[in-house]
């Protein structure tokens, strides 16, 4: 680990999280998670000193440096970047689902105690599924084309029982698909992915996903492939999935306006690292990263008028080979020469915040 | 402001990347270079007139004077095998040239045009692919008498329809890239778009079929020219100097006579072919393992 | 004066074919009856969701595709009727940008070559094409130094500014804008957006902006136009469409787009559609939304309603029950 990274500083599980400053604090969803108001209980998931490489005809690709983060049990962390920023990488991690190509690094990535590194693959398995379930971008390619969609989520139910009992099993996947909004479930158990929207596929996943009554979800950009209102439903039953089984989220998109619906707190990756973090309320009414300024200056908006949209100039790093110093720098209106040459830290900067900026203070 | 020049980095240099990561495809490179070098300069390496008979020195072994030993009639091995080499790749590379073309024109106009030409064309394919080409080809050699150039047609005529298929495929991927849209938007036609998008993207994969129909080629021609429809005598060529070592006797006293020849083929087709593999993991990076 | 252009009844049906001898089954209708108009220097867009014929109706703009029926009036003339050449000359005039940056440039030229290719084709290169590439390069603000790099060599935002330049090539008063930002990281799309209002302004062009995404429509766009199923339910001003939308689906669309301000999200209320849009070889009777629809009545399923002003609002919604919500979004 490096000297400069602070332990944990990713995670707002600090107590006083929610004795934020500010009058917007108060009417602020997710500032202060329930359960992270608990001191010094064990988070659900600690990421700790996270690095992947990928070695590519370019050379190394650094594709997430030294990212830390905690998420306690039943809050939704979502992890904000642009395409590159590593945000896929860091969850895929946690339950080692990266191409072998890829070189993981870390001093520990725990899930409930336990180093899922030490896990062997069957163990792995039971993880996956069980108390962790995972949501993917694109269903088409996350279920299997020749199976129905019924022999799927019972065999995700199946897998994670100590003994199977396939018609209780079948009986579940019908009222699980129930539960997330297939219409006319018992019918359409026994059609195959194909046969489904977009929607519905996405509906199904996520009825894979909690069919074990899971810990932790991790959802990659569950909507991006759907249209708005499937969106819509889908964010709809995400919430309810989530408020009724009471797991932990993370949600990896590039929607801020899916994070604004949905989050507790947020943790924003540039160039495959952590450049801040807060809760979700601070982040919208304060950031303290001008990358994050800067990407919520960019945005078109429904409820804001202006003439011009003020984008973040140029274009994201190429991860082959990222600018010295803050690797945001290029980019930045605050950069002075400290920024071309020294990589600034990701340090608190108040109760549950932290900016890796060196001038993280002009933002206040 | 001035460009701090990068290297202009080409798919087709990314490509070659690739190829030299692949030993026996860079060995075999090189190995074909040399054959195809000694083919050029055939006569000042070999020293011998290929044709020349001298009956007094027939059916001797490797010798100082005769590298590798001479025939039954005095004539001398080596320079047949390295003037049996000009034939070989001759017919191996003219043939592939021919079913390259026919391939690439045919499976183009498939694709991009559709519809009942299309059907017709990947008919006709069918034709060609599912008749036993070494029987027909026999068969036309009968009839219009053995010569290397019907060879040469009749090899080609046989070997596009592997090409007209992956034309018509990258071609049908094509039609519907959004660049090629972008190109018919501004007015190109199907010329246009045959010239400037779809031969060079249907170039890779070419190159690695047409490699392996040189292969394909020259083994066919050593086939034929053994069974006396190829390449006539007294012009040599692998195929028909292996025709001399069909006795028992030759085989087991006069090795010479078709070590030579046989090496040559088996090393030359396995060398192209190796060639064809290393372009295929260049041209496609997800086809390698 | 005669509009830019003006679309008259636009349909596009695709056949369905099975069977060996690819014997006709059904049809996609995937344009069924669609009425623009669009004058120099404006933005319309078109907007919906995936199926809803948007991308086909910018296809038939360009003659990417042909028309089963309809007309397509440029400039006062009908591109279907013209004759070869003069078809040439004014598809110059209507071009095409794409949503995909690798998709839609081709991975074997440089971009030189991708800019240059319009002008080749209409044989306008040699005469000072070179200066004409340039020019385009720095119109969209990529160095022309640039120009011997592959596509490859660029990020998205760049790649759309290469496939914009190809765009504008030829002198185009009109550009159909196939999702031009959606692949764009949102840091880049504020770039680009800007770069085509920019252009709007100095060029005097006018853009179909086909989008799905509302936020980047309501920022670039003068009227807007929102499809469902192969027709427009709802065609009016920005401000029309944006406070005061009185077809459901329109409604619908606008209050399920994520509000990126995490203030209040639990008190907002939103409209959420049941199912899934239906299939376009099979779509329901009378009202094409009405499967969707909590207003929907026995009428709906029997008469399609015309796309007309009602309640007199100002625009045309194509719904039986139009009304005006209480409240929806900002101006």
């Amino acid at each position: 680990m490096t000297a400069e990274q602070i332990p944990g500083a990713a995670a707002a599980s600090v107590p006083g999280a929610a004795s934020a400053p500010g009058a917007a604090a108060a009417s602020v969803p997710g500032a202060a998670p329930a359960a992270a108001q608990r001191v010094g209980e064990a988070p659900l998931l600690r990421i700790d000193g996270l690095s992947v490489d990928f070695h590519t005809d370019d050379g190394v690709v650094h594709a997430v440096t030294d990212v830390s983060l905690e998420v306690v049990a039943g809050e939704i962390v979502a992890i904000v970047g642009e395409s590159g920023s590593g945000k896929t990488v860091t969850a895929m991690s946690v339950l080692r689902l990266l191409p072998k190509a890829a070189e993981v690094s870390a001093d520990a990535i725990a899930f409930r105690g336990t180093d899922l590194r030490t896990l062997s693959g069957s163990e792995l398995r039971k993880v996956r599924g069980g108390p962790v379930g995972m949501i993917f971008q694109d269903p088409m390619t996350a279920l299997n084309p020749v199976m129905t969609i019924g022999a799927q989520v019972a065999e995700a139910v199946v897998l994670h029982q100590a003994r199977s009992d396939k018609k209780a099993a079948w009986q579940r996947a019908v009222e699980l698909l129930r539960l997330v909004g297939v219409p006319d479930p018992a019918e359409r158990v026994k059609q195959y992915p194909h046969e489904f929207s977009g929607g519905m596929r996405q509906r199904a996943m996520i009825a894979m996903a909690i069919a074990n009554d899971p810990d932790l979800i991790i959802a990659d950009e569950p909507t991006t492939a759907l249209d708005v209102t499937i969106q819509a439903q889908v964010l709809a039953l995400l919430k309810k999935a989530q408020a009724e089984t009471g797991a932990a989220t993370i949600l990896i998109t590039h929607d801020l306006g899916i994070v604004a619906e949905l989050a507790d707190r947020v943790v924003v990756m540039y160039a495959g690292r952590v450049v801040e973090t807060a809760g979700v309320g601070e982040l919208f009414a304060t950031p303290r990263h001008p990358y994050t300024k800067g990407l919520l200056a960019s945005l078109p908006r429904m409820d804001v008028d202006v003439d011009q949209l003020d984008p973040i100039p140029g274009n994201p790093p190429n991860m082959a080979d990222p600018p010295a110093g803050c690797a945001f720098h290029p980019r930045c209106p605050l950069a002075r020469d400290k920024c071309l040459t020294d990589r600034p830290p990701l340090l608190a900067i108040g109760a549950g915040r932290t900016s890796a900026c060196h001038f993280s203070e002009e933002l206040a | 402001m001035t460009v701090s020049a990068p290297a202009v980095r080409t798919p087709a240099g990314a490509a070659l990347r690739r190829f030299r990561k692949h030993p026996a495809a860079v060995v075999s490179v090189v190995f074909i270079a040399l054959v195809v070098l000694a083919a050029i300069f055939a006569r000042p390496l070999s020293g011998h007139d290929p044709n020349a008979i001298d009956l007094l020195s027939a059916r001797s072994g490797p010798s100082g004077g005769h590298l590798l030993g001479t025939d039954s009639t005095g004539r001398d091995v080596l320079s047949r095998l390295l003037f049996a080499g000009r034939i070989s790749l001759g017919v191996g590379i003219a043939s592939a040239a021919i079913a390259v073309v026919i391939g690439t024109v045919l499976g183009s106009i498939a694709g991009l045009l559709g519809g009942w030409v299309d059907g017709l064309v990947m008919r006709l394919a069918d034709v060609f692919m599912s008749f036993p080409s070494l029987v027909v080809i026999v068969v036309v050699a009968g009839i219009l008498g053995p010569s290397v150039l019907t060879m040469v047609i009749a090899i080609g005529l046989f070997q596009w329809p592997v090409c007209g298929r992956i034309v018509r495929g990258v071609t049908l991927s094509l039609r519907e890239q959004e660049f090629v849209l972008a190109s018919r938007a501004t007015g190109a036609g199907p010329l246009w778009l045959m010239r400037k998008h779809i031969i060079p993207a249907a170039l890779p994969p070419v190159s690695v079929v047409a490699t392996l129909a040189v292969a394909q080629a020259i083994a066919l021609e050593a086939t034929l020219s053994f069974l006396g429809l190829g390449v006539q005598p007294p012009a040599a060529s692998w195929g028909n100097m292996l025709t001399d070592a069909q006795s028992l006797t030759v085989i087991r006293s006069e090795p010479w006579l078709w070590l030579s020849p046989g090496i040559a083929v088996a090393l030359t087709v396995l060398a192209v072919n190796f060639i064809g593999d290393g372009l295929r993991d260049a041209v496609d990076p997800r086809s390698s393992s | 004066m005669t509009s830019l252009l003006k679309v008259e009844g636009l349909h596009k049906h695709f056949p369905i074919r099975r069977g060996v001898l690819r014997r006709q089954v059904g049809e996609i209708r995937a344009v069924d009856g669609v009425d623009l108009e669009l004058e120099t220097g404006e933005t319309l867009s078109l907007v919906g969701e995936s199926g809803c014929g948007k991308s086909t109706t910018g296809r038939l703009l360009v003659r990417l595709l042909e028309p089963t029926a309809g007309k397509i009036l440029f400039e006062g003339a009908d591109l279907a009727t013209l004759s070869q050449r003069e078809l040439r000359a004014k598809r110059q005039a209507i071009q095409i940008m794409f949503q995909d940056p690798y998709a839609s440039l081709s991975p074997r030229m440089t971009v030189q070559e991708i800019v240059a290719e319009p002008l080749r084709v209409q044989g306008r290169y040699a005469d000072a094409g070179a200066d004409r590439v340039r020019e385009l390069l720095e119109l969209v603000g990529l160095r022309p130094e640039h120009s011997r790099r592959y596509a490859h060599e660029f990020s998205g935002g760049q790649r759309q500014r290469i496939g914009l330049a190809r765009a504008l090539a030829l002198n185009p008063r009109l550009l159909v804008l196939d999702e031009p930002v959606s692949a764009l990281d949102v840091s880049v799309q504020a770039q680009v957006i800007n770069q085509l209002r920019g252009l709007q302004d100095r060029l005097g062009l006018a853009y179909v902006f086909i989008s799905h995404n509302l936020s980047v429509v309501r920022h670039i766009s003068h009227r807007v136009a929102v499809m469902y199923l192969g027709s427009i339910v709802e065609v009016g001003s920005r401000a029309d469409i944006f406070t005061a939308p009185t077809h459901p689906y329109t409604q619908a669309l606008l209050s399920a787009i994520p509000v990126p301000d995490p203030v209040g999200r639990d008190e907002r209320d939103r409209i959420t559609l049941a199912g899934d849009v239906p299939s376009p070889s099979n779509p329901p009777t009378g009202c094409r939304f009405r499967t969707r629809c909590w207003k929907a009545q026995d009428v709906c399923a029997q008469e399609a309603p015309p796309l007309i002003d009602r309640i007199g609002v100002g625009h045309p919604s194509a719904c039986h029950f139009p009304e005006v919500p209480a409240t929806v979004g900002g101006a």
